[in-house]
């Protein structure tokens, strides 16, 4: 009998092994698939369970907020609330149980929820009611009114930087969503989700409102490029006085640059400084046959082209500019007046632009300005410098000849009574369609607070006639 | 160094009694904040109930093992930790129902000097847990699709937590007496000796009347324990593994007809097979997908306690008190629990092997086998390793009537240990 106690307990330990081994595969090595299940709701009722931070603008406009949801039925303690709307739905974006986050909602997700900053053991072992921190940002709530204001529902995007911090100041594309929409847990009648039926629209809208065009839309840059091509050719030994004989018409390799007017416009022998102001596109495109594609594309990538800006956002894409050895001399002089595969992202433009603001550094773009607390700052945004392309005088010079621009060229709607203005406009064909109209604009010269990229697509006219004056409004705003 | 048995009590109850206390600060810290000064009265309880236990014994029956309460007390403490996390109330009936199960056994381990007296009433003993289990058809109240239940106004009993002590008693008193008789006795057929009608067949009768009974009260879990205890026993007492292979061979005959007869035993497998099933996994599915779920979150170390969502699942308190460890305590937890479990039936088969008498021996391994299978087919039922079937947690889950009877065990097994160590004393 004693022989067969013992392999019974031998039994019962193999018992034990078999639950354990079990219990390591659900706890551990199959932990993650059964975690993630979408039928565990566990995840969520955490994290809705959480009175989440507010994002708040720096004016302190309170652009996200957490509101107590009060029926039995609520499946989730807290909701989240947009108080400003489609206004900044971009920038914020969305936090949905259904549909996940986006914007600094899911940027920030960590320090919203109240994971990080870490705050210690012993308050992590004794924090009782869970609550979030609040998210302070760049984005100054007057600013963006009026770009939203200034844009209208013309699909495109405005940007406005701090060239001094990297702040940006306002982000605003159109179309936008409806934030409050997505998160909505309401029905309809038949029990189905309404937001599913909102997103689905979204999706299915050719015109794209989920798309930040600031960040991820990517268009032909058009003359908004020629700041880039006179800093890279000041840099490399072509100063502002440098002159070329433009005619209406430069053939190049075949083909042929022109210039805008029917018939195209002979310039004669100007300095970049008349070429820069009037647009001249023969100008451009034989400094840039004269730079070398190697020099464009090194200028270029300097600015930040053909890499992804370090903007604390996470849909942010990268400006394309082909490599030296694809781009063949058409190609070469038409990109030298920004035509040709170039794309540019308006935020690309808008640092390129505060390179030329703040004597050719260009500080990291960011949105986040702090975490607060009821007890105070818990972490704030690192100011720095990202990258510095071109040197203080060719940055200097630039800035110059675009307060020319603005003074006595193609973008004189940008002006501002008292103020000085620089800037620089951009009509970029597209094929088939009207162009998408830009305009850069920095104010004021002598000392940049603001630094402005707007892109109006497929609007007809010119940079000068239609981006120029909403630059001029946003500009206004920010100088106030 | 030497401890005496007493003295090694108390100490490994001294250990013991950090769990309730930490589980105090731990649970208090999480949900309020702040330690609740009278809360303080619960681990207070708790481990003033032990440690009486633990004088009581040492004035009366010094000789008994000093191991088990211990271990007892360490499930008692992690049980009720849990309970006082998910429902302060359950906590407090949880810990008056511990009180009377420990003055119960308390009772029987003082009183009953001798448990060979048991032997004499076997068939009586039978009779009574048959009756038991029979009650429940006739006066038996339904809960959640099973009749298992008795109701005395406030007071709701669930007769085969007993019942499964006292059939464990009659097949260790008849399997004492006629082991060699069923094992060696009888005809040879297709190479198995089968054994005498006469020898085999009260107990036969015993093992299918209450085993048929459990399968009609829809109580699964408890037929499957039954039947576990019987095969154990028997290949215990007899040395044949033919019976353990007929048995088991009966069982999966009897699993079958199940199957098919019973629609919720049909679900309850499909729950198995197919616990993430999206179509199922909000029905049938639900509670073992939930149980999965809230294993997985709580990964190796646990959420830590109230701060996981363990109440989502329904009979938290209950059949699923485990999975409520797994997701606050994590695999750490819920692998001390699997151990405390495994230390005790090693130890009371280590009594067994002690024992001087066959009856004692067969007690101890009917015992150790209960809370073994019992504790097994609850946590491998909420893991998923086997169907899940209704059954309680030994000395964890919510539940008077459980307690009540796992602390009769406790003290039969305290007293078969004492008999043990009293003989070996002698030589």
């Amino acid at each position: 009998m004693r022989q067969n106690i013992r392999r019974l307990g031998v039994f019962f330990i193999i018992l034990a092994v078999a639950l354990v081994l079990n219990l390591s595969y659900l706890q551990v090595f199959g932990q993650k698939d059964l975690v993630e299940n979408p039928a565990n709701t566990r995840r969520l009722m955490r994290e809705y369970g959480i009175a989440r931070g507010r994002i708040i603008t720096s004016d302190g406009q309170v652009a996200a907020e957490s509101r107590r949801t009060d029926g039995p039925s609520d499946p989730f303690k807290y909701q989240r609330s947009y108080p400003l709307g489609s206004l900044l739905s971009h920038v914020v974006g969305y936090d949905s149980p259904q549909f996940g986050r986006s914007g600094l909602e899911q940027q920030y997700n960590e320090y919203l929820l109240g994971r990080k900053p870490f705050k210690g053991w012993v308050e992590e072992m004794t924090k009782n009611v869970e609550e979030g921190f609040d998210l302070h940002i760049t984005i100054d709530g007057g600013v963006q009114a009026a770009a939203a204001r200034a844009l209208g529902e013309r699909k495109g995007a405005v940007v406005a930087l701090d060239p001094k911090t990297g702040a940006l100041l306002a982000a605003y594309s159109w179309p936008t969503f409806d934030p409050n929409g997505l998160v909505s847990q309401e029905r309809d009648a038949g029990g189905a989700l309404k937001a599913d039926a909102l997103m689905q629209s979204y999706n299915q809208n050719p015109a794209s409102p989920m798309l930040n065009r600031v960040t991820m839309g990517l268009y032909a840059p058009g003359s908004s490029f020629k700041v880039l091509t006179g800093s890279a050719g000041i840099e490399s030994g072509f100063p502002p006085a440098t002159t070329y004989n433009c005619p209406g018409v430069w053939p190049v390799g075949g083909s042929r640059v022109t210039n805008y007017g029917d018939p195209p416009r002979d310039f004669g022998t100007i300095d970049m400084d008349v070429a820069l102001a009037r647009s001249v596109n023969t100008y451009f495109a034989q400094l840039a046959s004269d730079l070398g594609a190697e020099n464009l594309v090194y200028y270029s990538q300097l600015f930040g082209l053909n890499g992804v800006p370090p903007l604390d956002y996470p849909a942010v894409a990268a400006s394309f500019i082909p490599a030296p050895e694809k781009i063949d001399a058409v190609e070469l002089a038409w990109s030298g007046a920004g035509q040709g595969r170039l794309l540019l992202t308006p935020l690309q433009l808008g640092l390129i632009g505060c390179g030329i603001a703040n004597q050719g550094k260009i500080m990291f773009p960011h949105l986040m300005r702090d975490v607060r607390n009821e007890e105070g700052i818990l972490g704030r945004f690192d100011i720095g410098e990202w990258r510095a392309p071109i040197s203080a005088e060719t940055a200097a010079e630039m800035l110059e000849m675009m307060v020319h621009v603005v003074e006595d060229g193609t973008g004189a709607e940008a002006a501002i009574p008292g103020v000085s203005v620089a800037g620089k406009t951009g009509t970029a064909e597209v094929e088939g369609k009207s162009p998408h109209t830009w305009f850069l604009g920095i104010a004021p010269a002598e000392n940049p607070q603001v630094v402005v990229a707007v892109v109006v697509e497929n609007s007809g006219g010119g940079g000068g006639s239609v981006a120029a004056p909403i630059a001029r409004q946003v500009m206004e705003a920010a100088l106030r | 160094m030497s401890l005496s048995p007493r003295w090694k009590e108390c100490l490994l109850l001294v250990v013991a009694a950090v769990i309730p206390f930490a589980g105090w600060v731990s649970v208090d810290l999480a949900r309020e904040g702040r330690m609740v000064p009278g809360n303080v009265l619960y681990p207070l309880c708790l481990v003033g109930m032990f440690f009486a236990a633990h004088l009581v014994l040492r004035a009366f029956r010094p000789g008994t093992d000093p191991i088990l309460l211990p271990l007892i007390a360490a499930l008692c403490y992690i049980g009720i930790v849990v309970l006082f996390r998910l429902d302060v109330h359950m906590a407090r009936l949880q810990l008056i129902w511990m009180g009377v199960g420990i003055a119960a056994m308390l009772v029987l381990v003082v009183a009953l000097k001798d448990y060979r007296i048991l032997e004499r009433y076997r068939y009586t003993l039978a009779l009574v847990g048959l009756v038991l289990l029979l009650s429940t058809m006739v006066l038996g109240k339904e809960v959640n699709g099973a009749r298992l239940w008795l109701v005395f106004g406030p007071l709701r009993f669930q007769p085969s937590e007993l019942a499964k002590i006292l059939l464990a008693v009659f097949f260790a008193a008849y399997l004492a007496e006629r082991k060699e008789l069923i094992a060696e006795a009888g005809r040879s057929f297709l190479g198995f000796r089968l054994p005498r009608l006469r020898d085999m067949g009260p107990l036969l009768t015993m093992w299918a009347l209450s085993l048929l009974l459990l399968i009609f009260q829809k109580d699964l879990g408890s037929s499957l324990l039954f039947f576990g205890i019987f095969v154990a026993m028997l290949y215990v007492a007899t040395s044949r593994v033919s019976f353990v292979v007929v048995g088991v061979l009966l069982f999966v005959v009897g699993a079958t007809l199940t199957f098919f007869a019973f629609p919720h035993v049909e679900e309850r497998v499909t729950a198995w097979l197919h616990p993430l099933d999206p179509k199922t996994i909000n029905d049938e599915s639900y509670q073992i997908a939930q149980s999965l779920f809230a294993f997985a979150e709580g990964g190796l170390s646990g959420t830590g306690l109230a701060r996981g969502y363990p109440e989502i699942i329904p009979f938290i308190e209950t059949d699923f008190a485990y999975a409520a460890v797994g997701e606050e305590l994590g695999m750490f937890g819920a692998v001390v629990l699997i151990l405390l479990y495994l230390a005790f039936v090693a130890r009371v088969l280590f009594i067994a092997l002690r024992c001087p008498d066959d009856f004692g021996k067969l007690l101890a391994v009917g015992l150790a086998t209960i809370i073994a299978l019992q504790s097994f087919i609850i946590m491998g039922g909420v893991t998923r390793l086997v169907p899940l079937t209704g059954i309680t947690l030994p000395f964890i889950s919510y539940g008077g009537s459980s307690l009540f009877s796992n602390f009769l065990l406790l003290g039969l097994l305290l007293g078969i240990s004492g008999r043990g160590r009293e003989v070996a004393a002698k030589h």
